[in-house]
């Protein structure tokens, strides 16, 4: 199976290093698993203040990876999303302390929408409960709905979702991807979810690229795994 | 050989947890119990309930199935040593379970731990380092390296390596008598790999925690884990296996 990834990261994350964190150690790891292509976001972005350097950074290490697309975060606060030339965009609002649905955010995200721009949003980076105690982070599981009615043409990827938080977005632009979602009857799951929106993310460096995988190798249909694995995402996200 | 040292027969979800294991090539599985349904402070009759589910479910599964005995140290001391000899005595016991009933460096843990002791049986404890959510009773990796200095010659399986994390790994890292299964949270990368390195391969056996989590996931953490075949196969099967004498 081929799989396109549309939840990678590179860099160091504060907390703890990842043993594949740097691009030249995670794409040939990736390829053993048929893992070939994908959106890559920083690990340092979430937490720095200086985002156009995170985003330049991040361009840089990914260039001589074609299929590894760089996935620039914007924010509302920081006027340089208007000269973002990528088609899918990351949201990080909780790690950068505004709401989706703040009239700003709002702002910004129908201009973007209206340039074709994609919208891509982790919820979290790690199990909340073993966060660094000083440091919660509370995911915007709430306002996922209202952000992507909002923009209601455009897709809105939503990144380490639980299962349980998946089933509370009806908004037919609302994607969510695998890395978190873990029910024991996971092929029962997905076959039940919404056809077309589920994708596949592993969350590598964090965890084991192979689990997510797993998930799609447990008895799906090959068509449907398939459409998980890569055709989904390609769907919605430009060559 | 595959050896799954931590799943959770919760009510009703036994023959799917044992037809989804033997699915995932799962040789070998312990049944824990359903030891959350009665929340931090179950009775007696509701500790005799889950054990004598337990009992049946393992019967069912017996070629490849045993049992923990779950307790709750906090009942009358009477009932705890009753119960877990009642259960030790029958070949579908092999250890006991404790969940969070009591945190462990209670001496309310010192006549259970004795029975094991006397047994040569194991102890599957709860563990985790959590930022939020820790239940009043819980213990973390701290307070189970208290209990395994306390009683050095009983075999403690401390679980939970993705939830104590690799602070958890440091805590009982002295600790000889106390292995860590790999159950716990997400497929974290990492942890195996720190953890072999930190403590040994003989000191750590896979688990999943299913249904809590899928055995598909779980199995991922030890195949891709960065280390020897050899090694593999002692976190595989072969610790539990030899802690188990089964």
């Amino acid at each position: 199976m081929v799989a396109f990834d549309v939840n990678l990261s590179t860099g160091r994350w504060p907390f703890r290093p990842h043993l594949h964190q740097t691009m030249d150690l995670l794409v040939p790891h990736l390829a053993r698993f048929g893992i070939t292509g994908g959106l890559v976001r920083s690990s340092q972005a979430p937490f720095s203040s200086d985002l156009l350097h995170e985003n330049h950074e991040l361009a840089k290490a990914c260039q001589p990876y074609d299929s590894f697309r760089a996935l620039p975060v914007i924010n509302p606060g920081y006027g340089f999303w208007r000269d973002i030339q990528t088609q899918a965009v990351l949201l990080l609002p909780s790690f950068q302390n505004y709401s989706l649905l703040d009239g700003r955010t709002l702002d910004m995200a129908r201009a973007m929408a209206k340039n074709g721009h994609v919208f891509v949003i982790s919820l979290r980076e790690e199990d909340e409960r073993s966060q660094h105690p000083l440091c919660q982070i509370k995911p915007p599981t709430a306002d996922i709905q209202a952000f992507a009615e909002a923009v209601p043409e455009t897709p809105v990827i939503v990144l380490n979702a639980l299962a349980g938080e998946c089933g509370r977005w009806s908004a037919a632009n609302v994607y969510f991807d695998i890395a978190f979602y873990e029910p024991f009857r996971i092929t029962e799951s997905l076959q039940a979810a919404p056809k077309g929106r589920v994708l596949f993310g592993s969350h590598a460096p964090f965890f084991v690229a192979s689990a997510a995988l797993s998930k799609l190798q447990s008895g799906l249909p090959e068509a449907d795994a398939q459409a998980i694995a890569r055709d989904n995402a390609l769907a919605i996200l430009h060559p | 050989m595959i050896f799954d040292i931590h799943t959770h027969n919760f009510k009703g979800q036994a023959d799917a947890v044992a037809a989804a294991a033997i699915a995932h090539g799962i040789d070998r599985f312990l049944f824990l119990g359903d030891v959350l349904r009665y929340g931090d402070q179950a009775t007696q009759e509701q500790i005799r309930q889950v054990n004598n589910e337990t009992l049946a479910d393992v019967r069912r599964y017996y070629d490849r199935c045993r049992g923990l005995c779950f307790l709750n140290p906090d009942n009358a001391t009477e009932f705890v040593v009753e119960e877990a000899k009642r259960c030790l005595d029958m070949p579908e016991f092999i250890g006991i379970k404790m969940e969070i009933c009591t945190n462990c460096r209670s001496t309310r843990m010192d006549p259970i731990m004795e029975i094991l002791e006397e047994r040569d049986a194991i102890l599957l404890h709860h563990s985790w380092y959590k930022a939020t959510g820790k239940h009043r009773f819980e213990s973390d990796p701290a307070d189970i390296a208290d209990l395994a200095r306390r009683f050095p010659r009983v075999k403690i399986v401390m679980a939970h390596l993705c939830g104590v994390g690799i602070r958890g790994v440091e805590d009982v890292a002295d600790c000889q008598n106390v292995s860590i299964d790999t159950s716990g949270s997400q497929p974290e990368a990492g942890l195996v790999e720190y953890a072999v390195e930190r403590i040994g391969a003989e000191r750590i056996v896979y688990g999943s925690d299913a249904p809590c989590r899928t055995f598909g996931a779980q199995l991922a953490k030890i195949r891709e884990a960065d280390i020897t075949e050899a090694e593999r196969r002692l976190i595989f099967s072969e610790n539990a296996r030899r802690l188990l004498g089964w």
